[in-house]
């Protein structure tokens, strides 16, 4: 199961800087604003939103649906657009199993001067 | 593929050499925030992501979440609570300050951001973590000390790393997931212990490795009870063993730098899930695990995994009886897989072995193995003299 992100406030660059992380993990996501879907009746955003949602997809919104039954998580623009802010809320819902982690993994120059302390210590 | 740190991401929150010096003496004019022993340890835990996805001392939503029901409030497993005790006024510790923190040596071991201050019934906490309120038990004795306030917050630990104890011993979770990937070790056990290892375990350490492809031997070196023996003298006790009777490539010593807490059960689970941060896919749990006294069951702390579904704790235990030398059968055993009567096993209690050591006799070579027992001799030797 999906749900749905509100960002409340901060415009198209606060909804595409929580889009772009929550790509980053893998997450399947779509934004159903109206600069995204200039084709989309209002009216139409909660019952897609809902569909999607149902269908594993986290929708980013910029106002609050009507969407019965289906999970709801908000942020405010301000915090959207502050990468610190950002990675709070995604760390939050990520212990909360509802987005993949991020990978946590060493970059490669990272691994390597965990190797040379490895052999330095003969453990390799 | 390697196994997913507890919470999915192995958290890094520590900095060290120039970078921490750098950072202590910013902290200058900061409130100051002591740190008892136990404390130190879990700073330095925090920060190397061996207690993952913990990133701070908890709050009070965490800690009730973890003393009443064993969970996060965001979900995952989490068995026993790390806190932070006020031991001084905190009226200059506001929400977002940044404050140092200051270890048992007076060093400046790390940074907190604050998030709040609240009151714990520490006999609460006690009953439910510990089982007891009993002041004899060494976790109840430790909570009496505190002052019933915590400070939450999230950590930076500075690390001199060349400077701790058994330095050269210390692998951080991130330094043994490289090393099992680079020895090519896809399942590892990993075994718990505060005492010098003789044949009992390293039976069922070998019966664990056989099932899986490495053994990460991890012995705590952080606080333990003062009858312990030493550190220094088990690491030589491991060492002689890992280097006579153990295939080199597959065996990983490094120390562990938690404290014990005497927990039981729960903390049974606490190292399960700490040595699934460090990259191992089995644990040993054996009778009594972290237990002290008679306060727990014999099989309580190898029961309690029954409570939860395997996904939520992700590293899967491997449940040992007791194991002994059997006359009979000519060989190690457990009352699982030896139908002799007891009079046929070669077991000693721990106080007999402190007593033949303490008189320089050897125990059994059924028992424990000459090079260990040698170790143990002279150590007792030098501590009776």
């Amino acid at each position: 199961m999906g749900f749905l992100i509100v960002v409340r406030g901060g415009g198209e660059e606060a909804v595409a800087a929580m889009e772009g992380d929550l790509l980053a993990r893998g997450a399947a996501v779509e934004a159903l604003t109206p600069a995204r879907q200039p084709g989309m009746p209002e009216s139409a955003i909660p019952a897609s939103a809902a569909m999607l949602a149902k269908h594993g997809v986290i929708v980013l919104l910029s106002s609050d649906p009507s969407c019965p039954g289906v999970p709801v998580e908000v942020i405010q623009g301000e915090s959207a657009l502050d990468a610190e802010a950002r990675s709070t809320f995604l760390r939050r819902l990520e212990l909360a199993g509802r987005i993949p982690a991020a990978s946590g993994e060493l970059e490669p120059g990272e691994e390597e001067l965990v190797r040379e302390r490895l052999q330095k210590l003969g453990y390799l | 593929m390697p196994i997913s740190p507890h919470g999915g991401r192995l958290v890094a929150r520590q900095v060290e050499g120039p970078e921490a010096a750098e950072q202590a003496a910013g902290l200058s004019g900061h409130p100051v925030i002591q740190l008892n022993e136990r404390e130190a340890c879990d700073l330095e835990m925090l920060g190397s992501g061996a207690f993952s996805p913990l990133e701070g001392f908890m709050d009070r939503a965490q800690y009730e979440g973890v003393i009443e029901d064993m969970h996060l409030p965001d979900g995952p497993v989490w068995p026993l609570p790390v806190t932070l005790s006020s031991k001084q006024d905190t009226d200059s510790l506001s929400p977002g300050c940044r404050a140092a923190l200051r270890d048992p040596s007076g060093r400046i071991a790390g940074s907190m951001v604050v998030g709040e201050v609240f009151e714990a019934d520490l006999e609460r906490e006690a009953r439910l973590c510990l089982g007891t309120a009993d002041v004899a038990h060494p976790g109840v004795a430790y909570l009496r000390g505190l002052s019933g306030s915590y400070i939450s917050g999230s950590i930076t630990s500075f690390r001199n790393r060349s400077a701790e104890p058994f330095a050269d011993r210390k692998l951080d979770p991130r330094e043994t997931r490289v090393l099992f990937k680079a020895r090519g070790l896809e399942t590892v056990t990993a075994f718990q212990t505060r005492n010098p290892v003789h044949r009992a375990h390293e039976y069922i350490q070998k019966c664990a490795m056989e099932v899986t492809d490495g053994l990460l031997l991890h012995p705590l070196v952080g606080l333990t009870k003062d009858d312990d023996i030493p550190a220094d003298v088990r690491m030589k006790c491991y060492d002689a063993l890992l280097s006579n009777y153990f295939p080199a490539s597959r065996v990983v010593l490094s120390v562990f730098p938690a404290a014990m807490r005497y927990a039981g059960p729960r903390e049974a689970v606490f190292h399960a899930l700490i040595r699934k941060n460090y990259g191992c896919t089995h644990f040993i749990v054996g009778r009594d695990h972290a237990g002290v006294g008679s306060y727990y069951g014999t099989y309580d702390a190898q029961l309690i995994f029954d409570r939860f579904t395997p996904g939520e704790i992700g590293i899967e235990p491997l449940r040992f009886e007791h194991s002994f030398f059997c006359r009979r059968c000519d060989g190690m055993a457990t009352t699982k897989t030896c139908p002799h009567s007891p009079d046929n096993h070669i077991v000693l209690s721990g106080k007999k072995v402190r007593e033949m050591l303490s008189l320089g006799e050897v125990p059994p070579i059924e028992f424990s193995r000459p090079e260990v027992a040698s170790i143990l001799i002279e150590w007792a030797r030098n501590r009776r003299d």
